[in-house]
């Protein structure tokens, strides 16, 4: 657990001298597309440097400078699974983006998918000592929670306090400064493999990089594509990728939950080659060019060329198919994605919350008739989400397949706080300082 | 399973190596992207220009082409120069000018000094004024005003010419080539021609006999007939004198040569000296005017 808090920490230092140079690289590894932004940090106009949030939302403080995105390779399911490959396409992606940029960057901030995330709640409760709650006695609240078994190999993504409550009143955003007894606080901790996060940090490593930040995608698209009364009143946003769907839960501005199913859009597109006999590439351009969920009766008419690899046999190259049948063979690919996670969010008590919003982003929610779909399946207020605009982004990253992207460089500008942003107690390491003390004073006279 | 390490045929990958990956990565590093897009370029800028200072060889051969451009431009047909026109002066004088001006034609516009020329044809004695243009046909112009010759002035056996404000035009060799010229002697004679001026004003054909003017001792003029008879003038007035004693050669025998001198100098008591050889003429003429 300290180990863990002293990465985190390092990487935020990390993250504030990138700031402080002006120039941090984004990157988000999808399994369909690798994307990489190169932001410049000018420094925040003084008319904006308040505690409100300034215009734009408060990201005008950067800039796009650099933009690339490449088919991904050797990732599968949101987590790098062939280290050579990956690596490659990261490193294609950091040189052109640089390259437009030109300028050089020795900071990275990357997101994934994948990894299994898995969402606890956790709790705790300590006593105020002098009645004014201070920053010390938030750490000292922090730590206190305990946390669960959350599995081998396994580590902390996000740690986030959701709520703090001070003798039974709840609800504080901020209790610093406030008069209690009982300080009681609700920490959202999002876990991953350990593995996946090994793995990208070394891929960043051999491209010359530092990785100065890991997050979620799921939680970053949140961030960039729900609004800001989805987020306080609770919304859940849904990352259709390729090779998996992430949702993430927010309430008070807040993730509360996050979690990822193993299916998207390369799965429909797998389908679709299995079903017409062609080849990944062939199947995923029939998908884009004419896929759709809701058939009508005009479908059945709309005759489709399949082509795909030449034979020679003429009867075989010349098929086509009816728009219908395409229908048929996605509607339930999606149809079964989108149960799936409506399986997860009655685990996480979604459908207990008052407001029910669902937003869907990602490559896959460009799919026609998915918002129909969606409302059928999960409930009444579905939208499609695109993400937030941002200073100097390219007109092509405004769509919704790069809802990740945008969202990690507002994650990147304006981050919320995280358990690691405060102090540790001082009973937690004054032993072991001590003993260092000691042993320094020992070793040196 | 498909071999990992050995691939036929050149593979395709749109990666960068990671050679070329860090070598783009240096070349964007701030520092050296100054050196090499400001400092190098004026290094070897710097180091060119150096070498082509010092090597006096290139300057040399700059010279030369500088002046080959020159000459190319300074040459053309269009400003030079074929001859010089001398308008305005005698034979003599525009041989003169001709041989005095520093000029070998034909000769460029460029190279020309007109103000120089000016000055050395105003030099010339016998030029009173000169004009100097160039013409577009590429002639020298030289307008000249010529001093006329009006007297002839003998001093320490050197015979000069000068015109009639007394100003030098040139030596002359000898008395008989400006036979109709009056002569005039004397030291600074010269400088009161014009009283010499005045006295031939109105006795034109009285002059004709006149030998010569002499100026004595720089203040008044004697004048020697051709039968040596000798007039000395008076300093001041001598006009005056003058018309007096043409008065009393009304009956016109004053100057028949019986007199060596006739001394005016005191106006009111005009004196003659008679030759010895005809003192008898005058005895035998008492009954005369005299």
């Amino acid at each position: 657990m300290a180990d863990l808090y002293e990465l985190q920490r390092a990487m935020r230092a990390m993250r504030q001298s990138a700031l402080q140079r002006g120039a941090l690289a984004i990157l988000d590894l999808g399994s369909t597309k690798i994307g990489c932004l190169i932001l410049r940090f000018d420094g925040l106009d003084p008319s904006l440097a308040s505690d409100q949030v300034g215009s734009l939302a408060g990201q005008s403080s950067f800039q796009v400078v650099g933009s690339a995105i490449t088919r991904s390779r050797g990732i599968e399911f949101g987590e790098i699974s062939s280290m050579q490959e990956a690596e490659r396409a990261i490193r294609t992606v950091l040189q052109s983006a640089q390259k437009m940029a030109n300028l050089r960057v020795d900071h990275l901030i990357a997101c994934f998918s994948g990894g299994g995330p898995r969402s606890y709640g956790l709790n705790g409760v300590v006593k105020i000592e002098n009645q004014i709650v201070r920053d010390e006695d938030i750490a000292r609240v922090l730590s206190s929670c305990d946390l669960p078994d959350i599995g081998d190999g396994r580590e902390i993504l996000h740690a986030q306090p959701v709520n703090f409550a001070l003798d039974h009143r709840s609800g504080l955003v901020d209790p610093r400064g406030q008069i209690g007894n009982n300080l009681d606080v609700d920490l959202h901790i999002l876990t991953v493999r350990a593995k996946t996060i090994r793995d990208l940090a070394h891929c960043v490593k051999r491209c010359d990089l530092e990785l100065a930040g890991v997050a979620s995608a799921a939680y970053v698209s949140g961030r960039s594509t729900l609004v800001e009364d989805e987020q306080e009143l609770g919304a859940v946003c849904i990352d259709f990728g390729g090779g998996s769907t992430s949702y993430s839960i927010f309430l008070k501005k807040h993730m509360i939950f996050a979690g990822s199913i193993m299916l998207g859009g390369n799965h429909v597109t797998r389908d679709i080659s299995l079903g017409l006999q062609v080849p990944m590439a062939v199947a995923e351009k029939i998908k884009t060019k004419n896929g759709g969920l809701i058939a009508t009766g005009i479908d059945d008419r709309d005759l489709i060329e399949v082509g795909g690899e030449t034979t020679g046999d003429w009867e075989h190259d010349r098929r086509t198919v009816t728009r219908s049948e395409l229908i048929g063979i996605m509607r339930p690919r999606i149809e079964e994605i989108l149960e799936d996670v409506r399986a997860q969010l009655e685990i996480a008590g979604f459908y207990e919350l008052k407001s029910q919003k669902f937003v869907l982003t990602g490559g896959t929610s460009q799919t026609p008739g998915l918002d129909t779909l969606a409302s059928r399946i999960l409930g009444q207020q579905v939208r499609i989400g695109r993400p937030l605009r941002i200073h100097r982004l390219p007109q092509a990253y405004s769509g919704s397949s790069c809802s990740a992207l945008v969202g990690l460089a507002l994650f990147a500008a304006h981050p919320q706080d995280e358990w690691w942003d405060f102090e540790l107690p001082n009973s937690s390491y004054s032993s072991r300082t001590v003993r260092k003390a000691v042993r320094w004073l020992r070793e040196n006279w | 399973m498909r071999s990992l390490k050995y691939k036929l045929g050149r593979k395709i990958d749109p990666a960068p190596s990671i050679v070329s990956y860090r070598l783009m990565r240096l070349l964007l590093s701030p520092r050296l992207r100054l050196i090499l897009t400001l400092g190098l370029p004026s290094l070897f800028l710097f180091c060119g220009t150096l070498v082509f200072f010092l090597n006096t060889n290139i300057q040399e051969n700059i010279d030369v082409l500088k002046k080959d451009l020159k000459r190319l431009i300074v040459e053309r047909p269009e400003f030079m120069i074929q001859v010089a026109a001398i308008d305005g002066a005698s034979d003599e004088l525009a041989n003169e000018i001709r041989e005095i001006i520093p000029l070998d034609f034909p000769v460029s516009y460029f190279d020309l000094d007109i103000k120089y020329l000016h000055k050395v044809v105003n030099d010339i004695p016998a030029v009173a004024s000169a004009s100097i243009k160039i013409t577009v046909s590429g002639v020298l112009q030289i307008e000249v005003l010529e001093r006329t010759p009006a007297f002839i002035w003998r001093k320490n056996n050197l015979m000069s010419v000068l015109d009639v404000n007394g100003n030098f035009i040139r030596l002359a060799s000898s008395r008989i080539d400006y036979p109709e010229l009056p002569l005039i002697i004397g030291e600074a004679a010269n400088l009161a021609v014009s009283e010499v001026s005045s006295l031939m004003k109105d006795n034109r054909k009285f002059l004709d006999q006149v030998r010569a003017f002499i100026r004595v001792g720089e203040r008044r003029w004697d004048l020697v007939l051709d039968n040596n008879l000798r007039i000395l003038l008076p300093q001041r007035e001598f006009l005056a004198a003058f018309d007096r004693m043409m008065l009393m050669n009304d009956s016109g025998s004053l100057f028949s040569g019986h007199l060596s001198t006739i001394d005016l100098r005191l106006i009111e008591r005009p004196t003659v000296r008679v030759r010895g050889v005809s003192m008898d003429t005058l005895m035998y003429n008492s009954s005369g005017d005299l």
